[in-house]
């Protein structure tokens, strides 16, 4: 370890610093300050705050529910993307409340406009602008040298792609996290101590088009939804704060596999020029015409950038092609034949931290004090980013304050079930939150984000006016659950007649407390419940009476699934002789490779493992069953 | 079961049979090197052995030779179950196996194997899975060909490769479900009903296909029993003993001799079948007797073929309660009393029940009347083997369970439109399956996902 004799005496001094100001960083800066901590955020000069590369949109299956959590653990996130939200939607509408999930096309401008000026606005947030070279550590602080020297007591590092990040368009190459950026050197130099992994990950982004050149009316459109509430809980639940906009639904056809299957070699991912690794699940339009030979049509949304800017982004078929085949492939597309693409897209491909070095806490195990969020985690997505930005900074100023540290159950959270993924296992692809990860999907909800935060919230030890309210909503919810278990209602109140349903079994025959009521198949318990208040001449906030009924109505089956839960937790516990496996001739080669790097000591870290044969596992499970 | 802990080596006569036989096989598992033994053999041991090649040499105690055998040596964990293991085909003098055994035992730092230990460790070991050992021990125990084939067929054939495929088949729509709650927005909502309503489609078929082979039946194919019932003194014994052609139950007229039942076992068609004379059906003070009455009405009802003697001279207080069992046949003894028909008429005129079901009228125990006897059990067999019924408790019950969850299922998948509640109901499937053979996890649903659905953004 490479120690340095005395830092300087003037140099300016943090509780916290955090490298990087994209998701993850200003998350972690924005709750730290909330302790009354010296928070400083050094960030590359010329880019804003939280600033959105990717996708303009915020949330999505899965991902409104880490917002709405980090929402209701004091983030920052939920408040940003209401401020900045040019569209709503809420995803698998009718497939039952569990999985309903919010999503937010986002102005990136504005996004970006709102986290400066609310982070500005912080007094015990300072913001850096300058590009960080070293990082060496003392005793018990960090020196982080840019153009000046900075000292902390904790680091925290959201650095990104920015890690020897390398950017391709056809056969041009470039240095840097993203398009237009000065690179970022590796970690390794930067930091001697930390380890990256051999194995890099690669990300991309479609062409951007330029907005007045799309011909919306042969594509579907997609207006927003009023009905869908906001992210953060003391904003109105359904005021807007910017101007709405639709997006719109392109499709591929067989012209536009062509153009691509036709220029195979010219692509930097198939011929070699990438090595990193992309994610299954966010390929790109190359992948898509390799990897699935028979298929013409994928979606392609139409989003907008921004109010103000002239860029629309086609979600779909992002590509690291040469800038001509990119312009034919593009106007292949029904309703895009005369778009003009304003920036190209291109692939780029940095290092990663191999994760199970991390706490739950974020911190590292070998090196105390220091913090690793967001996509140098491996991650991809601004909520996931954004939830491990949360996590390290409340650790880090928790740590400063001598207050317990902050470990979400994966039985409570996605945040939870993504960060023990992350640090039990290493993964082969960036890693996205899905609700199929969850074990326990029918209770991580949106709807009871506030219920399954606030004892973690509490033990913060802070008296914020979120704190207040959070505090008022939960006495409110008790009273309202108490009111549905002890309201009886008569079979003959005109009330139930209008909850009986057509079929001779749905008929309410007997008296029931308005809990039975709400746990009735083929009720709608949020307009059941408005309905029984209102008939009572109670008045209750739509948030209040949405966690209270949909709580009641999946009751019965989460007592369930905690059972099955229960049942998986033994079999998971179990131990495992892991050089054993790897060296059975009934396991695969490729899934003894795994078992060997990953060295799982428990069923459970086994079945963890990305790309474990089902056949292993039985042969393992065996022995359990 | 102290077994299960040790892991020291151990040895036993595979095949040995209590009598004397040209040769025998001892094996010895679990050994660090074959040096140990070096001692014992003539052959040097102490360098590199050639494994799975027979070698000829002499065993050799206090420089005396005892034996002469060829062994074979099999290097794990490429063997049977993962360990060293040595086999020695020796002199099959049961005197000469004991006194080899001892000197493993003694001299070479062996332990008697436990029964089923070899196996036992080979599912330690992960050489063979629960569903392989089951079918292993089918296999060696088989009463019939059609256990033996099944056996087979578990251990490696085509009922493993059934349980396997439709383990995939479940996660197949398993994840048609994620994917509609995942990824709808990337595929559409159409293409997701589709890749549902095909993959329950698909499952369902291979599902109903396995429960077609699980019979509602309560006797067991694996050991057939075959049982004699009757009220006391109408012949049962005799029956007994002449299907056996041996004097083993007591024989007597004195009625309730035969208190409880006997068993032995008889070979029909190539099929074994457990033979068992049971007790005389009849209300009695005496304890042990009404224990073996109520044995009666067990066995009788978890037989494969019953039998029902009849003397229609001798009708007690009973007999109706008796006739509540079930009967493949019923054998009408006393043909040769004067008197027989009328009898015989008179009693199926107050029980008709009996009309029913097929009679034979006895006048001896001739072997024609064997014959008879013979051809209908045997068609019985046939008859039930014909659909493959699946013979193992274990996964008979398993697959009844998965049939009860899936027809529940899917009424479900027909109103309840909360995916998040259906997908559970699914888990439960899935737990009854992979029982069966393994076990689910998120990561091989996300695998499936994204092996056959184009996915993303």
């Amino acid at each position: 370890m490479f120690h340095v004799e005395h830092f300087e005496e003037h140099m300016k001094e943090y509780d916290i610093i955090v490298v990087g100001g994209g998701h993850a960083g200003i998350e972690a800066a924005y709750i730290a300050a909330q302790f009354d901590l010296n928070i400083a955020i050094i960030t590359i000069p010329g880019i804003g705050l939280g600033s959105a590369p990717c996708n303009p949109s915020v949330g999505g299956v899965g991902k409104g529910q880490v917002v709405r959590e980090i929402d209701a653990l004091g983030g920052l996130m939920g408040i940003l993307a209401d401020k900045a939200g040019i569209q709503f939607r809420t995803l698998n509408d009718s497939k039952g409340f569990a999985v309903q999930s919010s999503r937010v096309q986002i102005d990136k401008e504005l996004y970006s406009l709102e986290a400066e000026a609310l982070i500005g606005k912080i007094s015990n947030i300072t913001v850096i602008r300058e590009k960080v070279s070293k990082i060496e550590q003392d005793q018990d602080s960090f020196l982080v040298t840019g153009t000046n020297s900075f000292k902390c007591k904790k680091l925290i590092m959201t650095v990104g792609t920015f890690l020897n990040g390398k950017l391709h368009t056809g056969s041009e190459q470039s240095y840097g996290g993203r398009v237009d950026c000065e690179p970022s050197a590796g970690l390794v130099d930067i930091f001697k101590d930390i380890k990256t992994r051999p194995q890099r990950f690669k990300t991309g982004t479609p062409p951007r088009l330029n907005k007045s050149t799309i011909d919306y009316s042969k594509l579907e459109e997609q207006p927003s939804d009023s009905e869908v509430r906001n992210f953060h809980c003391l904003h109105s639940p359904f005021e807007r704060h910017a101007s709405q906009v639709s997006c719109y639904l392109a499709r591929t056809n067989q012209n536009t596999m062509d153009v691509i299957r036709a220029n195979k070699e010219k692509s930097p991912m198939f011929n070699g020029q990438i090595k990193g690794v992309g994610a299954r699940y966010c390929p790109s339009i190359e992948d898509k015409a390799f990897r699935y030979p028979d298929k013409s049509i994928h979606h392609v949304f139409i989003e907008p950038e921004g109010l103000n800017l002239d860029t629309m982004y086609p979600s779909g078929i992002s590509s690291s092609l040469p800038r001509e085949v990119q312009e034919e492939y593009v106007h292949s597309i029904e309703g895009l034949e005369k778009a003009e693409i304003k920036v190209y897209g291109y692939a780029v491909e940095y290092d990663v931290i191999d994760t199970t070095d991390l706490k739950l806490t974020l911190e590292h195990t070998q090196i105390p004090n220091l913090f690793f969020a967001g996509q140098v985690n491996g991650t991809s997505g601004y909520e996931e980013a954004a939830g491990q930005g949360l996590i390290a900074g409340a650790n880090a100023a928790l740590a400063l304050k001598r207050l317990n540290s902050l470990v979400l159950s994966r039985h409570e959270s996605y945040i939870g079930v993504m960060i023990e993924d992350l640090t039990s296992n290493t993964r082969d692809e960036p890693y996205r939150l899905f609700t199929a990860r969850s074990e326990n999907r029918l209770f991580i909800r949106e709807d009871n984000s506030l219920l399954r935060m606030r004892p973690y919230r509490t033990s913060f030890g802070l008296d914020l006016p979120i704190d207040n309210y959070q505090a008022q909503f939960i006495e409110n919810y008790e009273e309202l659950m108490s009111f549905c278990d002890e309201t009886m209602i008569s079979e003959k109140s005109p009330l139930m007649v209008t909850f009986s349903g057509e079929s001779e079994l749905q008929q309410i025959n007997r008296r029931m407390s308005v809990t039975e009521i709400l746990k009735q198949a083929w009720l709608n318990p949020v307009s059941t419940l408005e309905t029984i208040l209102s008939h009572y001449g109670l008045s209750v906030s739509y948030d209040l009476i949405r966690t209270v009924a949909i709580s009641k109505k999946y009751d019965g089956y989460i007592k369930r699934s905690e059972d099955q839960f229960e049942k998986l937790k033994k079999m998971d516990n179990m131990k495992i002789n892991w050089e054993q496996i790897a060296a059975s001739s009934n396991v695969s080669f490729e899934c003894k490779q795994r078992i060997a790097r990953i060295k799982p000591d428990t069923f459970g870290q086994l079945k963890l493992i990305e790309g474990i044969r089902p056949a292993t596992l039985a042969v393992v499970a065996a022995k359990a069953l | 079961m102290k077994f299960l802990y040790s892991d020291g080596p151990i040895i036993a006569c595979s095949t040995c049979t209590h009598a004397h036989a040209a040769m025998a096989v001892i094996r010895i598992s679990g050994f660090k090197s074959l040096s140990q033994f070096a001692p014992f053999f003539k052959k040097d041991l102490t360098g590199p052995i050639e494994p799975r090649r027979v070698f000829y040499t002499k065993l050799v105690l206090q420089g005396q030779i005892i034996d002469d055998l060829c062994f074979t040596y099999f290097e794990g964990p490429k063997s049977y179950n993962g360990e060293n293991i040595l086999e020695l085909s020796v002199h099959g003098n049961t005197l000469n196996v004991e006194r080899i055994i001892e000197l493993f035992v003694k001299e070479g730092g062996c332990q008697l194997a436990a029964p089923g230990e070899f196996t036992y460790r080979a599912l330690k070991n992960k050489k063979l899975t629960l569903s392989q050992v089951e079918g292993l021990d089918l296999f060696l125990n088989a009463n019939s060909g059609y256990a033996l084939d099944q056996g087979l067929s578990l251990l490696s054939g085509n009922l493993q490769e059934a349980y396997q495929e439709l383990y995939d088949l479940f996660i197949k729509h398993k994840s048609s479900l994620e994917l509609s709650i995942d990824f709808a927005e990337d595929i559409g909502e159409e293409a997701a009903k589709q890749y549902f309503e095909e993959s329950l489609e698909a499952f369902d078929k291979k599902f109903q296909a396995l429960v077609k082979r699980v019979q509602p039946m309560d006797h067991n194919l694996i050991q057939p029993e075959i049982v004699l019932a009757g009220l006391p003194n109408s012949g049962k014994s005799s029956l007994f003993n002449f299907l056996l052609s041996e004097e083993r139950a007591i024989v007597s007229s004195v009625a309730g001799t035969t208190r409880d039942y006997l068993t032995e076992t008889i070979l029909i068609e190539g099929v074994k079948y457990k033979l068992i004379d049971t007790a005389g059906i009849r209300e009695s003070e005496d304890l042990i007797e009404a224990e073996g009455i109520k044995r009666t009405k067990k066995k009788l009802r978890d037989s494969f073929y019953s039998i029902l003697l009849i003397n229609p001279f001798e009708i007690v207080e009973g007999f109706a309660e008796l006739l509540n069992n079930p009967f493949d046949l019923v054998l009408f003894t006393h043909k040769d009393v004067m008197g027989f028909a009328a009898a015989k008429d008179e009693l199926i005129n107050k029980y008709p029940q009996l009309g029913s079901i097929g009679a034979i009228d006895l006048l001896s125990l001739s072997p024609e009347w064997e014959k008879e006897l013979i051809n209908n059990v045997n068609k019985k067999y046939l008859q039930e083997i014909s659909s493959k019924p699946i013979l193992l408790d274990r996964h008979k019950h398993l697959i009844l369970q998965a049939s009860q969850v899936l027809s529940n299922y899917q009424i479900l998948s027909k109103h309840e439109s909360d995916v998040a509640i259906l997908s559970q109901e699914l888990n439960a499937m899935g737990h009854c399956i992979s029982e069966l053979i393994g076990i689910v996890s998120p990561d091989q649903i996300l695998n499936s996902i994204f092996s056959n659905f184009c996915i993303g953004k």
